[in-house]
């Protein structure tokens, strides 16, 4: 086997990675070659100074610190889910489902609130009954509210029928 | 008995039971597995703080992974795998951002050197000693984060966790000729670098 070869080798004849006749091949060839045996020299001396780096102990806390990791990414895989939610949906059918869901909540609160309003103001003696309350409460919410556009609009096309 | 049983199951084993959740498992294997995957991470990095933090995302991982896991693999090769990617990814972003920012201060060197001779301080007899094997450790450590990443992982992996060519080979995802090769790259780097850290500071005896 030539010098070239042997240096290819010599790391793996170092780790014993080689067969038994391998090995016993390049441990003659390095008995008789001093360029080889300089290189394993090398090898073998860096390989011992590598083994001056100390070990670290990992720290006493080191599975505590380790469960909080997990149970804030618990936590923080919540909400990035519920981003993946609404990140499949193009951005104007989020901003429609926001806002009608915003106007249902914000009707049914509406109603409810001004509901309660209503009967809480009756007294000790109630003169209405919920049902009347809760028709009440529906007649409130016009359509076409006063002083709109719209409730000026109906206004004048009310005239013209009117003039005829 | 139970805890008996646990203590000697296999890592594939506790790695399974993990899977469905079960914490103390996980806990054996996480107490089975950091100090070697806390002090590869080490070597590979030169930092005992980004150590730990790394070897916590390691975990991290193995938790997350846990009740996909398939043991097609020895659970140390496949740990490795996930500590070594982690090291590469965070060597990349970090020399990404080393662009952007000012160098390391003196500070950051100091901290190394307190701490490389701290386990030596009550066995040196002197002061001088105890600065040449700071020097002397700091060094090597210096010299393995200039070896090239994969070069880093096949020589950390082979000389501190004793792992075979075949091993390394599964882990690093190549041939275990490409092992010998990145082997032999490596020992020839660390030995240039270490000699021409000896003609700078003359503390290398050779």
């Amino acid at each position: 086997m030539s010098c070239r070869n042997i240096k290819k080798r010599l790391s793996a004849y170092q780790d014993r990675e080689l067969s038994s006749d391998e090995q016993a091949r390049i441990k003659s060839h390095l008995q008789g070659c001093p360029e080889c045996s300089a290189l394993y020299a090398d090898f073998q001396h860096t390989w011992e100074m590598l083994g001056e780096v100390p070990e670290i102990d990992p720290a006493q806390t080191f599975y505590l610190e380790l469960r909080k990791k997990i149970a804030g990414f618990n936590d923080r895989h919540f909400i990035s889910r519920l981003r993946q939610v609404f990140q499949f949906l193009p951005a104007p059918l989020t901003t429609a489902t926001l806002v009608l869901a915003g106007l249902v909540i914000g009707t049914y609160a509406g109603n409810f609130f001004f509901q309660e309003s209503l009967i809480s103001h009756q007294g000790l003696q109630p003169r209405f009954s919920r049902l009347d309350v809760s028709l009440a409460s529906i007649r409130t919410f016009d359509p076409i509210p006063p002083g709109t556009l719209a409730h000026g609009y109906v206004r004048m096309a009310s005239y013209k029928g009117s003039a005829h | 008995m139970n805890d008996f049983l646990e203590e000697t199951s296999s890592s594939e084993n506790l790695m399974a039971r993990s899977g469905r959740g079960d914490t103390h498992s996980f806990e054996i294997l996480v107490r089975r597995h950091q100090r070697s995957v806390l002090n590869f991470i080490y070597r590979f990095t030169g930092d005992r703080i980004e150590a730990e933090d790394l070897a916590q995302e390691v975990f991290l991982k193995v938790w997350h992974s846990a009740p996909a896991y398939k043991p097609t693999a020895k659970f140390t090769t496949w740990i490795y795998r996930i500590a070594a990617n982690l090291c590469i990814n965070k060597q990349r972003s970090d020399r990404i951002r080393r662009l952007f920012t000012v160098p390391p201060s003196r500070k950051e060197e100091e901290d190394l050197e307190n701490e490389l001779s701290a386990d030596h301080a009550t066995k040196s007899p002197s002061p001088e000693d105890l600065l040449l094997v700071a020097e002397r450790k700091r060094q090597i450590l210096n010299a393995i984060q200039q070896l090239p990443a994969n070069q880093r992982v096949a020589l950390v992996l082979k000389r501190y966790e004793g792992l075979s060519y075949k091993e390394i080979a599964k882990i690093i995802g190549c041939s275990v000729s490409a092992v010998d090769s990145l082997m032999v790259r490596a020992k020839r780097n660390l030995h240039g670098k270490l000699v021409s850290q000896e003609k700078k500071s003359q503390v290398f005896p050779r």
